[in-house]
């Protein structure tokens, strides 16, 4: 009876309904794009990088050395473990998401012929797994011959690899990883010793797997002796952080330090961008559903002192308060429902061009109830005050002229 | 005649638009709420994405262009992003475009002359002449280094008005020394704190961070080897003998841009490169056979292939559109309802003897006073939000600032939304006939 009523009285206003059905839509359309980027983003930002994060504090210089400065870098480790907290010191290249990453494609056969996908490579000074708190889960770590020099093009001399389980997996599917081989060059082969759990790789690209990495063992070279990681215990991070740049200061005046903090700050700053830009994304879909909300409130309003009159004639032949008010809430409930339906061709159709031409996922297809349903909700809650002073109108109103 | 009548009536207009905001004053909040909120949020929305897909220099973009050549062995692989340091030599020498420039850039210590000064770690690029004129780089003392500086190996610099307050705090150092490593440089220009975002010249450094901040001629670093200065991508395909000397070592580490004014010239030096590389083949550098594996991307098409506009930074795009258009459609709504209703008030007037055009012109104005005092809010809105942006610590938070195009666009289109929401009523009001519409009354 009423949705008859209802719809009866839609065509009356043609035009703005017409307004209102497309205003939902997109506003319908961008909500489940935008949650779907937010959701994308955060799930990245929560990416496992594989270390011990909060035991992990780090000191980098600017890094400028030369070779004759290398043996510096070892004194500095003893004088780096020697401080009250500090459970072990290395340096190393460089941490997962410190932003900076040496990626290299592997040949599987020494002749050069079949090549791997790129993979992150990871140095450091003995013990360096340790101090990450990567677990080894098959084959060993490195020994302790087995730390030597690099040549110059940053490949590591000593034959032994360790990699991850993904891309063990990746290039050796379905077999046991260790013993198996991979090239740099003609003349730099590596065997797999061990691998270890997880572990991921300096910066995330899109074309790259940020789980395929191989750590190679050096002695303390010039080319590590930019970065200082320490594990401590998560209590002591501040103190340390402080204590350890001014140990290195004081041991290397000339040293230029250009960051230094515990992981966790490290991290966070790998996402800082990522983090504002959900920001502002969640602050636009905000933004939209209060203009939607005002745009359907300000509408029911006019529509609701347009009809005053008609409104007091229902009132006057036998309509409660109640049918007046669910008159205007089934009214708002039909034009939100055309928005969302007509909203989800768009989303979808907006999706799929995206997927075509940027390669983004498909959007799942339970985002297409929950948009809706808070839409819904919006419109109800947007109405309500203009329909609650409809139903307010005595019926009297019937009896005087416009 | 009538026209001058319409003129005379503005005021009055603008009074009667006044009345029937005052008549009905939270509604008319509501709508200058909606506008504003509108145009302010997709504005600030609109210009972090324009930051972050944009192009970094808009008015030379177009005749920026990256050349590839492909002096890898014959293996499939892609064509390098990179040169090396014969390849870019030669197309450098060969002086075929309208300007270009080679450019390589690392970490260098750079220290203030004085002894007992600390050193600063900054980022440094090893370039020639052209790269300040190519990009339109601004200068704000002194200038860059001449051709000759070039190919003399001169040891002059360029600084960033940072680098430059930092080495010299305040007193005039063109013409004076600074340390790079052990040696001394020349200061002859300071430049306007460059930043194009994202980084285009250079994409393996950080896409969106710093800019460079200590410029030497390409040749002089070459002198100078010990500094260092091979690149954030050294990316050798052979085997090789030493990394700090990679003038013939199998190495791709530098960038080569050239600038061609006119699709004529862009032809030209594709044609140059084909024999370029067809030279080379024939030489026995290049070991491929066939077509030569040259390409010309403009600068936007090599951002592109680069990843550098993010697949999200479009669907960001179309979101901020996006919101716009629910800004504008509800903008319009809200009008043409409050239009709608004045058909009674309208046939009075046009009883009593005002023109159709007259009437109309009312109609605009009050439409037109609503969307400019949308679009007010709307200015203080978005300055409001880009502030809020500026606060966060994002690499390009600083870079945030209103677009006087941007903001223009935005302010016209919701002028234009009005309008639009406006003339339909307005037409629809002068062509009921007085007598009818007073009837209903």
């Amino acid at each position: 009876m009423q949705l008859r009523h209802v719809l009866a009285a839609l065509p009356r206003h043609k035009l703005i309904c017409l307004l209102v059905v497309v205003e939902i839509a997109v506003a319908f359309a961008i909500l489940c794009n935008a949650i779907f980027v937010i959701r994308e983003r955060v799930g990245q930002m929560q990416i496992d990088t594989g270390i011990a994060e909060n035991r992990l504090i780090y000191v980098h210089n600017d890094g400028v050395g030369e070779e004759s400065h290398a043996p510096l870098v070892e004194r500095n480790l003893l004088a780096l473990r020697g401080l009250a907290g500090v459970e072990s010191a290395v340096a190393m290249f460089p941490l997962p998401l410190e932003n900076t990453s040496i990626n290299f494609r592997p040949w599987l056969t020494p002749d050069m012929k079949l090549r791997g996908p790129a993979v992150g490579m990871f140095v450091g000074t003995p013990g360096y797994l340790d101090t990450l708190g990567l677990r080894i889960v098959q084959g060993r770590d490195f020994n302790d011959a087995e730390y030597d020099g690099m040549d110059q093009t940053l490949k590591t001399l000593s034959p032994a690899v360790i990699v991850t389980r993904d891309l063990a997996d990746k290039l050796w599917p379905g077999q046991n990883p260790i013993g198996k081989k991979f090239w740099r060059s003609p003349s730099r082969g590596y065997t797999v010793v061990g691998v270890v759990e997880r572990l991921v790789r300096g910066y995330l690209r899109k074309d790259f797997v940020p789980e395929y990495s191989a750590m190679f063992p050096v002695k303390p070279v010039s080319f590590v002796s930019a970065l200082y990681v320490m594990r401590v215990a998560p209590s002591d991070r501040d103190r340390l952080v402080r204590e350890s740049s001014e140990l290195l200061l004081k041991l290397n005046p000339d040293m230029l330090i250009d960051a230094k903090g515990s992981y966790a700050d490290m991290r966070a700053d790998y996402f800082r961008q990522d983090t504002s830009l959900v920001w502002l994304l969640a602050l636009v879909c905000l933004a939209m559903l209060l203009v939607t909300a005002l745009g359907i409130a300000g509408l029911a309003n006019f529509w609701v002192q347009q009809r005053r009159r008609s409104i007091g004639i229902r009132r006057a032949i036998g309509a409660t308060r109640g049918d007046i008010l669910h008159y205007f809430q089934t009214e708002n409930f039909l034009i939100v429902s055309f928005g969302i339906a007509l909203g989800m061709a768009l989303a979808f159709a907006l999706n799929l061009l995206l997927m075509q031409h940027y390669e983004l996922p498909r959007l799942p297809l339970y985002y297409l109830p929950v948009g809706a349903l808070a839409l819904w909700v919006l419109g109800q809650l947007a109405v309500l005050g203009p329909a609650l002073r409809a139903a307010a109108v005595p019926p009297v109103v019937a009896t005087r002229s416009a | 005649m009538l026209d001058q009548g319409a003129h005379g009536m503005f005021g009055y207009y603008i009074d009667l638009a006044l009345r029937s905001f005052r008549r009905n004053k939270a509604l008319t909040a509501l709508m200058v709420l909606a506008i504003g909120l509108g145009i302010g949020a997709s504005m600030t929305t609109l210009t972090v994405m324009r930051l972050l897909s944009g192009d970094p220099l808009p008015e030379r973009s177009g005749r920026l262009f990256y050349p590839q050549v492909d002096p890898k062995p014959a293996e499939p692989h892609e064509l390098p992003g990179q040169m090396t340091y014969i390849d870019a030599m030669n197309l450098w020498r060969a002086q075929r475009a309208d300007r270009q420039a080679i450019m390589v850039g690392s970490n260098v210590k750079v220290k203030a002359a004085e002894t007992g000064a600390k050193p600063m770690g900054l980022h440094t690029l090893a370039t020639t002449a052209d790269f300040f004129p190519m990009f339109g780089v601004p200068f704000i003392h002194g200038g860059p280094w001449t051709a000759a500086d070039d190919a003399g190996k001169a040891r002059v610099a360029v600084l960033s008005r940072s680098a430059y307050e930092r080495l010299f705090r305040g007193r005039d150092g063109i013409g004076q020394p600074i340390r790079l490593g052990r040696w001394a440089f020349r200061v002859v220009g300071v430049i306007e704190d460059w930043r194009p975002a994202p980084h285009f010249y250079d994409l393996d450094r950080e896409a969106y961070g710093q800019g460079d901040d200590v410029f030497i001629p390409f040749l002089t670093s070459r002198d100078l080897a010990e500094l260092g200065i091979t690149g954030y991508s050294l990316d050798c395909y052979g085997n090789t003998t030493d990394d700090i000397h990679l003038e013939n070592q199998p190495c791709l580490w530098l960038k080569f841009w050239v600038e061609l004014d006119s699709p004529a010239k862009v032809h030209a030096y594709r044609r140059f490169l084909d024999n370029y590389s067809h030279e080379q083949q024939a030489q026995g550098r290049f070991t491929y056979a066939g077509v030569p594996h040259v390409a010309l991307p403009g600068m936007m098409q090599w951002l592109d292939q680069n990843g550098v506009v993010p697949a999200d930074a479009r669907l960001k795009a179309w979101i901020a559109f996006g919101f716009l258009l629910v800004c504008l459609m509800n903008t319009t709504g809200l009008l043409l309802a409050k239009f709608l209703q004045r058909g009674a008030e309208i046939s009075v007037r046009r009883a009593l003897g005002a023109s159709r055009r007259q009437v109309f012109f009312q109609c605009l104005v009050e439409a037109a006073m609503v969307g400019v005092a949308g679009g007010v809010l709307g200015l203080v809105l978005a300055g409001a939000g880009l502030w809020g942006i500026r606060q966060t610590p994002a690499d390009y938070a600083d870079l945030a600032h209103l677009d006087a195009t941007m903001f223009a666009t935005t302010f016209v289109l919701s002028i234009a939304a009005s309008f639009v929401a406006g003339l339909l009523p307005a037409w629809r009001a002068c062509h009921i006939a007085p007598a009818i519409q007073l009837k209903t009354l």
